[in-house]
């Protein structure tokens, strides 16, 4: 049906058939101050006029070039103009899941091929057409592990080196139910952070969570000290570091559903996984690893490590920075974990003339029909980004995204070591990061960041933001965007400020 | 269609049959034919303890996912694990190797209240009208 606006003569149609004569007569019941201000709005424009002004606005944008090393959750990698020009096509031009998959094959075959790609890439035997972001993926990861528990298990553990904001998007997903976020308290106990309205709930479970640690350090079990260890980032000497892993499945006990980690973490480093599903395994207790893909083009898939669940910030593969958003939410589990697995599948299938065709599987435990019971409160997907990264990874190849991961790490470690030289500047000593790491500075980053952004350079993230006893660090993303020259400039810059 | 003379029904299409000092419970033939094709059981961890009317686990078929509810309140003592692999064998035999869970009742007069097959059967051709 066409939208056609009313015209001035059928609105005065309608007055006088009613006996009104303006339409602000139908709203003299208001009181005036409560109406509608008249809005002052700058009269129409030619096109051409439109296109000036916005090309004048845009013009004020900061551009990401190679002189950023900024990550954090979102880095500046190559996007093939193929990308870009394949998801516009209209054919693909709406995100939402197509209901009525026979008149949808070519959408669903897209989706059908990043499911697959990506179960490859994170050696898991399901993927589903995503989620929002990696925050959000890992926050459902959080729920579904509580629901494959059938609610027994009410802790969450969480790594420290998990990202500080995904772990509010966590809070917030988990504030109404009866489950706890707990992190470990210094000395590898595991005290409770709470999630965000359970005060009265977390302290009590936290006193009995300290038992469970079983280092016996003072502290442990203690909410407060824990959640300051936490905000904290770790203490500065031991960030959360090595001994953490030990630590979770020590900590991990016949309440907790899962523990959750990133690898590489929000510090860029990489952890060793192989032991750890098998120790929370024989508690019964399951492990999700949340990741970044293209750490996977060059490492040991998690689902190899034993991983119940896989999440990761899908923007890396072919999604623009924009703001921060739209990204992409992967996430990948077992088959045993399937049916608890929230978010649309594609599946492949025949048709009655064994044609191959696709359809949306596993339906039934969705809202649509059993909307009480739905795994998941998402009700539409991020269709295009997923495209985007199909096409990405099409694009690459596993040869291809070798190469990138290749870059990011040679690149990262050149810039540690040129950055270690500088009288001052610290990185860390074991060397065992992706493509971020953490640099130490003789001062404030966030000065160190504000007075090279003046010259045009985005040395990296002020950790202070973060982590307030880290307000002298900096964490620098390199990837294969930034050149040998950018890293040098990136040095010189940051000896001019620091010596 | 077949309605068992032997067990006792519930308005929400499960069955109970009294078995020593345990219940054995299912879903109906009338039941799994409204359901279509079964792909999934999900049944309960031996040992918990529910309430008469609670849920103790879901059908899921090609058409819909419903839950299962106690006909009789006690301790779950057994549950149909086979049906983990073959699922449509509820569609098969619905009273028999399709049974879902057997329950210690702790008040095994909460079965007096539940239909008789007659009764279930007129019950199930009113639905029709």
């Amino acid at each position: 049906m066409a939208y056609v606006a009313n015209t001035d003569r059928d609105r005065r149609a309608m007055l006088e058939s009613i006996g009104v004569n303006s339409v602000a007569d139908l709203f003299k019941d208001i009181p005036e101050e409560h109406r509608f201000p008249d809005l002052e709005i700058p009269p129409p424009l030619s096109e051409l006029d439109v296109t000036r002004e916005i090309e004048a606005l845009a013009e004020r944008n900061a551009r990401v070039s190679g002189m950023s090393f900024l990550g954090g959750g979102a880095w500046n990698h190559f996007i093939p103009r193929a990308v870009p020009n394949l998801a516009s096509r209209a054919e693909f031009a709406t995100a939402y899941t197509p209901y009525q998959p026979e008149a949808s094959q070519g959408t669903l075959q897209a989706m059908f091929e990043y499911q697959s790609m990506l179960c490859e890439l994170t050696g898991m035997e399901v993927v589903n057409a995503s989620h929002y972001d990696g925050a959000t993926s890992v926050a459902e990861a959080a729920l579904m592990a509580y629901n494959a528990a059938r609610g027994k298990r009410t802790r969450i553990l969480v790594s420290g080196g998990l990202h500080p904001q995904y772990r509010r998007v966590m809070q917030t997903y988990l504030q109404a139910m009866d489950v706890e976020l707990a992190a470990l308290a210094p000395g590898g106990g595991a005290g409770s952070g709470g999630a965000g309205s359970g005060a009265g709930r977390s302290g009590a479970a936290g006193g009995g969570s300290g038992a469970a640690g079983g280092t016996g350090s003072a502290g442990a079990g203690a909410p407060a000290a824990a959640e300051a260890f936490h905000a904290a980032g770790g203490s500065p000497q031991d960030p959360v570091g090595e001994a953490e892993l030990k630590q979770l499945a020590a900590a991990a006990d016949e309440n907790t559903a899962c523990v959750i980690v990133q690898n590489p973490d929000f510090f860029g480093r990489m952890r060793n996984l192989a032991d750890l599903a098998e120790e929370l395994h024989a508690k019964g207790v399951l492990l999700v690893v949340h990741t970044d893909p293209i750490y996977l083009g060059l490492a040991r898939p998690p689902g190899a490590d034993g991983a119940d669940i896989v999440t990761g910030e899908g923007q890396p593969l072919g999604i623009d920075l924009s703001f921060g958003g739209p990204y992409l939410g992967i996430f990948a589990t077992t088959r045993k974990l399937v049916r608890r697995m929230p978010g649309r599948l594609v599946g492949q299938t025949t048709d009655a003339d064994g044609n191959r065709g696709f359809v949306l599987t596993l339906n039934t435990r969705e809202q649509h029909i059993r909307r009480e019971k739905a795994t998941s409160n998402i009700c539409t997907n991020q269709g295009l980004m997923a495209l985007r990264a199909a096409i990405y990874l099409a694009l690459m190849g596993p040869v291809g995204l070798r190469e990138v991961a290749s870059l990011c790490y040679h690149k990262s470690h050149y810039a540690a070591a040129e950055i270690d030289k500088l009288k001052g500047c610290a990185v860390p000593d074991d060397n065992r990061f992706f493509k971020e790491f953490v640099v130490e500075l003789p001062r404030s980053a966030s000065e160190v960041v504000s007075e090279l952004t003046q010259q045009g350079i985005s040395p990296g993230l002020d950790l202070g933001r973060y982590f307030e006893p880290r307000r002298n660090q900096l964490l620098v993303a390199v990837t294969e965007m930034n050149t040998r020259d950018d890293i040098d400039a990136l040095v010189t810059a940051l000896e001019s400020v620091t010596q | 269609m077949t309605f068992d003379k032997d067990v006792k029904y519930l308005e929400s299409h499960e069955w109970a049959r009294k078995d020593g000092d345990v219940v054995v419970c299912g879903i109906s033939d009338y039941a799994q034919d409204s359901l279509g094709d079964i792909v999934f059981v999900e049944l309960p961890e031996v040992g918990a303890t529910l309430k008469k009317g609670d849920a103790f686990g879901v059908v899921e078929s090609v058409k819909a996912a419903s839950d299962v509810y106690m006909p009789v309140g006690g301790e779950i003592v057994e549950v149909n694990s086979a049906l983990e692999e073959t699922p449509e064998t509820v569609n098969e035999a619905p009273f028999g190797e399709g049974w879902l869970i057997k329950v210690k009742p702790s008040d095994a007069s909460e079965l007096d209240g539940l239909m008789s097959a007659d009764e279930y059967q007129k019950y199930t051709e009113g639905l029709e009208d």
